[in-house]
Parts: structure tokens; sequence; C-alpha cells
């Protein structure tokens, strides 16, 4: 009698962490519809997203040689295209 | 969440000015192609190639020429526009390890530059190619449908230079109508052959970015059923399953074989 609660008890955590094993393998992602929420989002940032200095890809990023002040990215320069 | 947005491209008002290329560089200051010493193609008018890193728009010029013919009667020219689709599954967003692939509040995908690692894993996940790394910042990057621009009002770069209006941008509820209307449009006066790409939801849930083509999908560079990398998981999972079933069945008959081994030995040095 003892024997098989026993049996039971280590069965029940193995099964649990079978389970776990094979939800972590679903994704979020692919249920995810239209306008639907984050999906596989992991959500590490506010609700409304703040990206480093727009989308620029020289971020943090040291401009050098030759015509470099030219090269400074500035919010100035960005309105200027806009208009 | 505020309402989905995105583009709805229209290739057959398309007039390959590249507009939209120069607009999204000069925009988004992408650095030029081989430091500004670019190479031409050598099999087309199209210097660009591709969308990669440092070209988040590619105007694709697709021209069908039969080489038989020397007058070319019957060539056509197909242009299309590409640029990330904006995916409602997005496969990218699905395998990024540090969380620098986020959603935001227009339901549009974008790559956070100084999370990115440079690891590549989204490069190989989308199914369309668009992903590439920035040779100046060394991370992924891809078209952000102007996430800096949507947030004080404007309409992206590549939508705002376009001549033609090729690109439209706009909620996808009304794009979709317009798109449907074009579509109708075009059947009437016989050019039945058009249809629109990505904009129901069978292509991964829905592309926020949707084309109207007038060929396969495959003639453009684009995948007729694109899939998100975590359909290999179940059976991968299960392969792996049996795999490991395997080797621990070939360890525990090893064990016994040399066990047995050691007994015969002691069993003849006994006798």
């Amino acid at each position: 009698m003892g024997d098989k609660m026993s049996k039971k008890r280590t069965r029940c955590p193995l099964l649990v962490a079978l389970l776990a094993v094979g939800l972590i393998g679903c994704s979020p992602e692919a249920q995810r519809t239209r306008g639907g929420g984050p999906g596989a989002d992991p959500g590490n940032v506010d609700s409304v997203v703040e990206i480093h200095r727009g989308a620029d890809p020289g971020y943090k990023v040291p401009l050098t040689g030759a015509g470099r002040d030219d090269n400074i990215r500035s919010d100035a320069s960005r309105e200027d295209v806009s208009r | 969440m505020a309402e989905p947005m995105g583009f709805f491209t229209d290739t057959t008002v398309c007039i390959g000015c590249k507009a939209c290329e120069i607009a999204c560089k000069q925009w988004n200051q992408l650095p030029a192609t081989n430091g500004g010493q670019n190479t031409i193609s050598g099999v087309s008018y199209d210097n660009t190639r591709q969308l990669d890193g440092i070209h988040w728009r590619h105007v694709r010029f697709i021209e069908q020429f039969d080489t038989r013919d020397p007058n070319r009667t019957d060539g056509r020219w197909l242009l299309m526009s590409d640029v990330c689709k904006h995916c409602v599954q997005a496969g990218c967003l699905e395998v990024c390890p540090t969380g620098a692939i986020v959603r935001t509040e227009f339901d549009t995908v974008v790559i956070q530059s100084d999370v990115c690692n440079g690891c590549r894993a989204c490069i190989s996940a989308c199914p369309f190619g668009v992903i590439g790394i920035n040779p100046v910042s060394h991370t992924a990057q891809k078209c952000t449908l102007c996430y800096d621009r949507l947030k004080v009002g404007m309409e992206p770069a590549c939508s705002k230079a376009c001549p033609t209006d090729s690109i439209q941008f706009g909620t996808i509820s009304q794009l979709r109508d317009r798109a449907q209307k074009r579509v109708g449009d075009l059947h009437q006066q016989g050019q039945t052959e058009a249809y629109l790409y990505g904009a129901d939801d069978k292509i991964v849930g829905g592309l926020n970015s949707f084309f109207l083509l007038m060929d396969k999908p495959e003639v453009y560079g684009l995948p007729k059923d694109p899939q998100l990398p975590s359909r290999n998981l179940a059976p991968s999972g299960i392969g792996s399953g049996i795999g490991a079933v395997l080797v621990g069945l070939l360890g525990l008959l090893n064990f016994r074989k040399r066990r047995m081994d050691r007994f015969a030995a002691q069993g003849h040095r006994e006798s």
C-alpha cells in the first residue's frame, strides 16, 4: 500500500515536468490573430515602445573619418527630410 | 493597442523609380552599399538586389522576356516594392533569444538595435528573407514601418515618397477595402490574374504589408506558403525523444555486455 502511494507521488511531478516541457514547445505566436495581443513578444517595453533614437542603425556607434560632421545624426536633419 | 497599421502595395502601378528606397535610406540614415562603391548586378537594371540590413525597401524588377523573340513583343516588366511584411505571426519575433524584437502598438514588428546581440537567428527564421545584418551596428536590421514617424502622426517615408501611390499606408481594414476594390476593377478591365497576397489570414496569420500581384508569388520572390519556425518543434521533439531512447538503450546494452563478459571471465578463472 505504502509502496503504491510513494510510486504515485514520484510519478506526479514527473508527469508535470513532461507536460511543462511539452508546453514550452507551443509557441504563443502560432495562434496569434491580427491586433490580438503580444504573441511571443516578451513584453520588455512599456505600453508605448521607446526605441532608442528611433531606428538609428548607428546607435552608440562612433562616426569617424572624412565628412564626419556631415554624418552627425540629428533630429533636425530628420525634420528636413520629412518636408 | 491602436488599430493595426500597414502597407498595401499595388504592383500594377509601380514604375520602378526607387523613390521609396531612397526615402527609406534617407529617413533611417542607412549606410550606402559597399561604402558607396556599389557594383552593377549584371543580370538586371536592379542593382539593389535584395532586402537586408541596409536595404529596408527594395524595388524588385522582374523582367519577363522571351529571349527567342528578337522583337520582344510579348515581354513585360513586373515591378514590386518589397518590404518587411510585419507578419501577424512573426517568425523572427518567435525565435529572438534576447527579446530585441518587439511588437508595437501599431501591430508592427520592430528590432531594437541596442538589445540585439547579432545572433542571426531571426535571419533564418524569416520566411521572406527580409532581415540582414547592418555592417555599421553589426546587429540585425529591417524595416520598422517608420515607427518613429508613426508615433508623431506622420506616414512612413516610403509611402510618402511614392509618386504613383503604389505604396499605400493606412489601417489594415481601410487598406483591405481599397485593395479588394482595386482587384475588382482590374478584373473588370480584363486583368483576371490580379489577386491579393497576404491580405487575408491564410499567410502566417496575415501580413500587415500585403501586395496586389499579377503572377505567382514565386515570380516575385515570395514564398507560396510561408511557415513559422515552430512548425518543426513537434516532429523534431519526437525525433529527439526517439534518438535519446535509442542512445540510452545502446548504453544499457553496452553495460550489460561488459557485465556478462566480466562474469564469463570470472567463471573461466574459477573453472
